[in-house]
């Protein structure tokens, strides 16, 4: 990011219309992890919107926050579904991010909420994200599962009714919004864009 | 946790870089074979998919071997209790030791749920179909019921008297020596690892370059154990290179239990003669099937196979509160239920009041 505080880029974001937040640090320490987290725990909730934590289940039960995001080298959705109802908290929204649709099958199956699907268009924040694979899997993942899949990866303002009209439920964004000299104007955007292509979609007939 | 715990650190990013060859499950189940009390499990390159199949895996291996050696996994928590492992070891720089009380809550909370079937589709890059299937059963959010361990790497002082501390089951300090595993980072000596043990609030293993010829330096410096990586790991045989850092861990520890009996009052040591009283039973056995040993200087009829455990429950003895040595040689409390006693053997039980 560009060194303002990380919490006041989220609640930037959030004055912009964006509606979860997902905390991902890979690379810094749990104990960062834990104290960024504790902040984006308290500002979240205080502003009545769900927060996510990336791959920890562990994380996620003793932050209490409202999901966990994992990927495919993190542990298997049915395991993390398992242990969170061993923790007492069945209600936990586990997401799963793939852009292969036997995969994403298998995680609905085994109990994901919803399924992100990218790289769509190119991320700089995601150095294994590999080569952007366009909307294609997305709509085809859309069409076979039965939870939201949003699209990620290098969705700006200007590709995200994209995302819609192949079946996205809605977008995740990095750089879109924290790379921005206005988070909140560039989440706004960004917001405005899905609604717009969701109306359109709403309003069209069905495809097939 | 006992004096003289010996903890194997598998390290499976090390392993995969030093012995290629060898298979974590086989070399856990070799150095608990050989005598270690506790495996923490790590692989800082893995992902959270992987490091479960392998810990899964490695479990797996321990109960073929019929060893009740508890796994600790690094760092991950939610790792440690999906796989029904013995506990969590948290690195300095991970959560602080005030998580240890958010692990135990965790824990307990989870202690309860049974498996779901697993899939094995993903990340298992360890074994073949046959050990899948074998860990796909065995997987459980568990083992937290029988008291689940939580400790934690410190590197000095500060560390050692972190709020909290008192929280966790033990902690590991170094590098207490030069070691392979740590190249270019100075090792930080005996008198650094002194100085941690004399504000730890709870029991301290000492790591770094800790063999079998100088395990009795860290002992000596008041380590309540040691734990090691490439002193099993790297040995060109695992098992036999676990038993003799038991023995030298056994034989460093030896002496302090010999300075209690010593050093105290009569009071202090009770031959137990609650157990001799026992002792003079008829058995249960009766006819040839008995063999005899000798207990405290005075004969004594047990039926064959009995182990020492066997024995001192038998006689209502706490083994808790006891050291026993067998033919003049100190049976470590932790194979109390494997050493079975032999016709004509001698032994001593001891029992201790004061420190331990």
């Amino acid at each position: 990011m560009t060194g303002r505080p990380v919490t006041e880029v989220v609640e930037a974001a959030i004055d912009g219309g964006v509606t979860a937040v997902q905390l991902r640090a890979k690379d810094t320490d749990a104990r960062a992890q834990w104290r960024l987290g504790k902040r984006l725990r308290e500002l979240t909730a205080r502003r009545g919107i769900p927060f996510f934590v990336n791959d920890r289940v562990d994380l996620a039960l003793a932050l209490d926050a409202d999901g966990v995001h994992l990927g495919e080298e993190d542990l298997p959705v049915v395991e993390a579904r398992r242990l969170a109802e061993a923790a007492g908290r069945p209600e936990l929204i586990v997401g799963f991010s793939t852009a292969v649709l036997d995969f994403a099958m298998q995680a609905v199956a085994e109990g994901a909420d919803y399924v992100s699907v990218g790289n769509l268009f190119g991320t700089t924040r995601k150095p294994d994200a590999g080569e952007p694979i366009g909307t294609g899997p997305l709509a085809l993942i859309a069409r076979s599962v039965t939870v939201p899949v949003l699209g990620i990866g290098g969705v700006t303002a200007q590709n995200a009714a994209g995302v819609i009209e192949a079946g996205g439920a809605g977008v995740a964004v990095i750089s879109a919004i924290a790379a921005s000299p206005d988070p909140a104007a560039a989440a706004r955007a960004l917001a405005q864009a899905v609604a717009a292509a969701r109306a359109r979609a709403a309003s069209a007939p069905p495809r097939e | 946790m006992r004096p003289g715990h010996l903890q194997l650190i598998l390290d499976l990013d090390h392993l995969a870089a030093n012995a290629p060859d060898r298979r974590p499950g086989e070399l856990a189940a070799a150095a608990a074979c050989g005598g270690v009390d506790s495996i923490q499990l790590r692989a800082k390159s893995l992902g959270a998919g992987a490091l479960l199949d392998r810990t899964l895996a490695v479990i797996e291996s321990l109960q073929a071997a019929g060893a009740e050696v508890p796994v600790l996994v690094n760092e991950r928590l939610d790792v440690a209790l999906l796989a029904g492992a013995g506990g969590v070891h948290l690195p300095e720089r991970s959560l602080g030791p005030l998580w240890a009380r958010s692990c135990r809550e965790l824990a307990r909370r989870a202690a309860g749920a049974r498996s779901a079937c697993r899939s094995p589709a993903r990340g298992f890059t360890d074994g073949g179909p046959g050990e899948m299937a074998a860990t796909a059963t065995s997987a459980g959010v568990g083992g937290a019921a029988r008291g689940f361990l939580v400790g934690r790497s410190v590197h000095g002082s500060a560390g050692a008297a972190a709020p909290g501390t008192d929280e966790l089951d033990y902690l590991i300090f170094g590098h207490v020596f030069a070691t392979d595993s740590k190249p270019g980072a100075s090792p930080r000596g005996i008198d650094a690892l002194s100085e941690v043990v004399s504000v730890a609030p709870v029991p301290v293993l000492a790591v770094g370059g800790i063999h079998a010829q100088n395990a009795a330096r860290v002992i000596e410096a008041g380590a309540a154990g040691i734990a090691v990586i490439s002193a099993i790991c790297s040995a060109s045989d695992p098992y036999e290179a676990t038993k003799a850092l038991r023995r030298a861990v056994d034989a460093a520890v030896a002496p302090a239990i010999h300075a209690t009996v010593d050093g105290t009052a009569d009071t202090a040591i009770d031959r137990t003669d609650k157990g001799i009283e026992g002792m003079r039973d008829p058995g249960t056995e009766p006819g040839g099937l008995s063999m005899r040993v000798v207990v405290n200087g005075r004969p004594c009829e047990v039926e064959p196979e009995t182990t020492i455990l066997e024995f001192l429950e038998s006689r209502s003895i706490d083994v808790r509160s006891v050291a026993v040595a067998r033919n003049e040689e100190i049976v470590p409390r932790r194979s109390f239920a494997a050493v079975r006693l032999c016709d004509g053997d001698v032994l001593e039980v001891i029992k201790v009041v004061a420190g331990g």
